[in-house]
């Protein structure tokens, strides 16, 4: 379980093996592992999430912006507290 | 047994040892050395223990060193040995069982090796570690099993360790001892090996990552495969391939001749495609896998810690700094650091950028796993915060990725908003529409045109992008610097020890100035003392040329008089106003300061509804529900009390967290940097109660004056020499600007279309002259002039607002206010009819308007007025409704103490039209 302090409306937050991305949709929460090797994403680059290891890019709605990755990153279900607007993040 | 190796011959004793020998001889050799890293070396915590071995222990990190060469030795010259047996024909000499053993070494001398590499525990090998295990999960119903059989679970390496230093080593041992047919090498193939590798051991060091590099990268010998699957959406075709290649040299035995030659011309093939590959991974792939030449492996390029590291003798030489270890290498961020074993009681920072907090190399880059000097500062970053070098230090993960991705499109970097303006003045197409490519405005992209040369000579320098390359506080002629430009601030300790260090480079400062997010408008002052000249205006200083009486000079020897400062800069810095999401950007591209900007003079001085006795309240944030960098700016300014609640922006997305509501309503500021707790008053009564100024602006009234250059020339001299302030060259030919008078006075008024949602608004806003000027834009020696004329006036925040407003009468009957220039507007009455005369102080511009005019009087110019779309002077009904208040003003002037009070007299309390309705017997209006 990750839980992540109330977060920026539009930034992406790496804690761990997990982004936070937020923008004027909302929240949405995805395991920061690449999906075409599964090496960890943890930097943003033009507005878009950039696997270090073979370039691959996603939008922050966690869909491939750029190959080599096929398909969109891991979205994990998350809570919020409607007290504190903290994240909790189960992660398996 | 190998036909190129004789164990028992004559060759015993030559110094030229066969590829398989040497190769042999690596394996041993990087054997033999393992065993004596295996003492330091904790499988628990790679990373730290590998650090600490660097840093302390030189005897541990030479054993490294050659364990790193041997290694590479082994493989490199295991590849040539296989090579050569391909081209002997060897696979068809010997026993089958042997050859595929053989073959089989291969796949396993490249796991000796990766797993060597993942055994670092940096950020190369956790991803590659990760890597790997996606790739053999990809493998059909065993790939979970290999996985976890060969590289164990994630975070636990103690089977990898089994296997790197055991399993695989002890296979491909026994494998090429098979065939070698011999359990030890020669003595001179192990010094033929271990000689080279000794050498290049004492100055060439395998990098350990030092996790703030975003530039990852696997070994190099499989940087190949690395780029490989980039290429494919497939990898499990990628791996298919290499264990193909590698099944192939298994069989090649059972091939006929020609299907074994065409097998090995397509296996050379295909190494020259892997050579090739491993080429672009090596040589051209950068952070976030751009495509960019980068600096060669073996160089310390700044911030780089991947590759290799060349370095003298100091690693082995320098003393080790026994009092410093005895109290422990110190980890800041979990990383130990040797650049604080030297470094030692840095102070001067605040506890976020403390050294104890994020240590050196953060921000400073070089290499914090060295103690010798030389090595530790190889690529060091002297002056970090350029925003070149940024998104390494202050924009790397945990720090501040956020903000170093806006920066760079913010306009403070881009400076749209001025390359703009000079292209379309250049042009002539001044209609002030933002251009479909707002990228082609960034000040790096500037060409050679004209209009680009223009800025590159003479405003190219004002810009966040402009290197800061030396030590000292940003003065009067700072220009650039990034990160640094604003946040970096030396106080007296800081700048004392500076001086003292220029004086005495052996001993470094020991006193950091600090990096702050209270910083003082001084910060600001070197590029904003400029064209609009806002800082200088906001403390009250006028540029003047030469004849004035000028009473302060700056850096640059431009001379100043001091006209009146800004009401708030007394107690307020350019920040108090300033939310960091306008002066870093937002992300978006920006065309222009009004629409980066967002704060408004209401925000915080509220106006209040006719007859009400309170003002409106203001958009306001709790603090539980502020955003991520609002949240943590309210937190290192000690403002994030519970309960604690911030004035918004008009439209709520902004917080302003130095502001906040108490229990009655009332509303407080709180320098960011001065701390001084500040009442923000609401709008003086008249600002909404005086009737038929509805759309007229704060600034409208409270700009108390404006710097005004209404004429300059600008030429090209094509035989005088130039500085290129981008590139810092000199060139041939320069552009000179011939400025005219400066003068200060109340700003002109006029029109501004204010977007507040989906509708627009007019609001009078305030207006000087921007570019009234002749622009010669012949750039070639003995051509004929290309002159070109323009009158174009520019919106103005003049950020000298006064606590009075203006007077009616400066509005009203002042020939600056309409729009007319500078000169005596005087109303003459002529029996029952009254007349408005203008007598311009300048004559006329080639245009035939007086020189600092923006329009005729009682004239309307609507084209190419501004370089924006979204304004215009006064219309001809305009400038005559201003006027006839002007009239009546002769008479009916009210009193100065009773402006801005409410207190007015009973003709400008009443609906002025109903009194223009039924107007005295002795009134003399205006005819026009």
């Amino acid at each position: 379980m990750v839980t992540i302090p109330p977060d920026s409306r539009d930034a992406v937050a790496f804690v761990d093996d997990v982004v936070v991305c937020r923008n004027e949709g909302g929240v949405q929460v995805f395991a920061a592992r690449c999906t075409h090797l599964g090496c960890r994403i943890n930097r943003v680059s033009d507005g878009l999430l950039v696997c270090p290891c073979h370039g691959s890019k996603f939008r922050i709605d966690g869909s491939v912006a750029a190959g080599p990755a096929a398909r969109p990153l891991d979205r994990l279900a998350y809570e919020i507290d409607p007290r504190t607007g903290a994240l909790t993040i189960h992660v398996s | 047994m190998c036909p190129d190796r004789h164990p028992h011959g004559p060759r015993r004793w030559s110094l030229r040892s066969s590829s398989g020998e040497i190769a042999f001889a690596g394996l041993l050799l990087a054997a033999a050395s393992g065993i004596a890293l295996a003492v330091p070396y904790d499988v628990e915590r790679p990373y730290d223990s590998l650090a600490l071995l660097l840093l302390t222990n030189p005897a541990g990190a030479f054993f490294r060193n050659l364990h790193y060469w041997t290694a590479q030795v082994f493989l490199v010259l295991t590849l040539a040995h296989t090579w050569v047996h391909l081209a002997r024909w060897t696979e068809t000499r010997v026993p089958r069982r042997v050859w595929w053993r053989t073959a089989a070494s291969l796949p396993l001398a490249g796991f000796v090796m990766l797993s060597g590499f993942m055994l670092k525990g940096d950020a190369e090998a956790q991803q590659a570690l990760r890597l790997v295990g996606s790739l053999l999960d990809l493998v059909p119903w065993l790939g979970g099993v290999l996985s976890a059989a060969l590289f164990g679970t994630e975070g636990h390496r103690q089977v990898l360790y089994v296997h790197h230093v055991a399993t695989a080593s002890l296979l491909v041992w026994l494998f090429v001892a098979e065939h070698a047919r011999a359990i030890w090498p020669r003595l001179a193939a192990i010094v033929e090996t271990l000689a080279p590798a000794t050498l290049v051991s004492l100055f060439v060091s395998p990098a350990l990552h030092d996790g703030i590099d975003p530039v990852v990268k696997g070994p190099w010998y499989f940087l190949g495969l690395q780029e490989a699957l980039h290429w494919s959406r497939w990898p499990i075709v990628v791996v298919a391939i290499g264990a193909a290649a590698v099944a192939l040299v298994a069989v090649l035995p059972r091939l006929s001749e020609p299907r074994a030659r065409a097998a090995k011309i397509g296996l050379a093939s295909a190494l020259a495609a892997y050579t090739l590959l491993s080429v672009v991974g090596v040589f051209f792939r950068g952070a976030d896998w751009s495509l960019t030449p980068s600096a060669m492996p073996w160089q310390r390029a700044a911030g780089r810690s991947s590759g290799l590291v060349v370095h003298g003798l100091g690693p082995w030489l320098a003393p080790l700094p026994e009092a410093a270890l005895a109290a422990g290498v110190p980890a800041p961020l979990g990383r130990p650091e040797g650049c604080l074993l030297c470094h030692t009681g840095v102070r001067g920072l605040s506890r976020s950028h403390s050294a104890e907090a994020v240590g050196c190399a953060s921000c400073h880059a070089g290499n914090p796993f060295s103690y010798d000097k030389d090595t530790a500062h190889a690529g060091l970053v002297l002056v970090p915060g350029n925003l070149s070098s940024a998104e390494r230090a202050c924009g790397a993960p945990g720090c501040h990725p956020s903000q170093v991705e806006r920066v760079p499109r913010s306009l403070m970097a881009t400076m749209a908003g001025i390359v703009s303006v000079d292209r379309a003045v250049w042009s002539g197409r001044v209609d002030g529409s933002p251009p479909s490519d707002t990228r082609s405005l960034h000040v790096t992209s500037l060409g050679r045109t004209g209009a680009d040369s223009h800025l590159r000579q003479l405003c190219a320098s004002c810009h966040l992008g402009a290197e800061k390359a030396a030590l000292g506080p940003n003065g009067e002629d700072a220009r650039g610097g990034g990160c640094l430009a604003c946040h970096l601030r030396y106080g007296a300790e800081s700048l004392s020890e500076l001086t003292r260090y220029r004086r005495d480079p052996a001993r470094p400062p020991g006193v950091h100035p600090d990096v702050t997010i209270a910083f003082e408008r001084a910060s600001c002052f070197g590029c904003h003392s400029r064209s609009g000249r806002i800082s200088t205006n906001y403390e009250g200083w006028h540029e003047v040329e030469g004849g004035g009486r000028p009473t302060r000079r700056l850096a640059d020897g431009r001379t100043f008089t001091f006209v009146a400062a800004d009401v708030h800069s007394r107690a307020m810095d350019c920040i108090d106003c300033h939310t960091a999401r306008e002066v870093m950007g937002d992300g978006e591209l920006r065309l222009r300061a009004h629409q980066a900007v967002r704060v408004t003079c209401e925000d915080c001085h509220r106006p209040r509804l006719a007859g009400a006795a309170d003002p409106i309240p203001p958009a306001s944030v709790p603090v539980d529900r502020l955003d991520a960098e609002s949240r943590r700016i309210a937190e290192l300014s000690g403002r994030n009390r519970p309960g604690e609640r911030f004035v918004a922006t008009a439209d709520g997305a902004d917080p302003l967290l130095n502001t906040s509501l108490d229990e009655r309503g009332g509303v407080w500021l709180v320098g960011k940097s001065s701390r001084e707790r500040l009442p923000m008053k609401p709008a003086a009564p008249a600002c909404t109660a005086l009737a038929g100024h509805a759309r007229l602006s704060c600034i409208g009234c409270h700009a108390a004056w404006a710097p005004r250059c209404p004429t300059c020339h600008t030429s090209f001299d094509p035989g005088r020499d130039g500085v290129d302030l981008l590139d810092g060259d000199t060139v041939k030919g320069a552009w000179i600007e011939a400025g005219g008078s400066f003068e200060a006075a109340p700003p002109t008024l006029g029109i501004r279309l204010v977007r507040e949602g989906r509708a627009s608004q007019e609001r009078i806003d305030t207006f000087i002259p921007g570019m009234v000027m002749t622009l010669d834009r012949n750039q070639s020696a003995g051509a004929r002039p290309d002159t070109v004329f323009r009158r174009l006036y520019a919106r103005s925040f003049s950020h000298t607002i006064g606590r009075a407003a203006r007077s009616c009468e400066s509005c009203h009957a002042d020939p600056i206010a309409l729009g007319y220039g500078a000169g005596e507007l005087r109303y003459e009455r002529d029996g029952i009819h009254g007349h408005w005369r203008f007598k311009p102080r300048f004559g006329p511009g080639p245009d035939g308007l007086p020189a600092d005019a923006w329009i005729g009087f009682l004239r309307e110019r609507t084209a190419s007025v501004s370089t924006r779309s979204d304004v215009r002077p006064f219309t001809l009904d305009e400038q005559r409704r201003i006027l006839t208040v002007g009239a009546c003003l002769t008479c009916h002037a009210p009193a100065a103490g009773d402006r801005g009070t409410g207190r007015l007299s009973s003709l400008w309390q009443r609906d002025f039209r109903a009194a223009l309705a039924r107007p005295a017997p002795r009134c003399v209006f205006p005819q026009w």
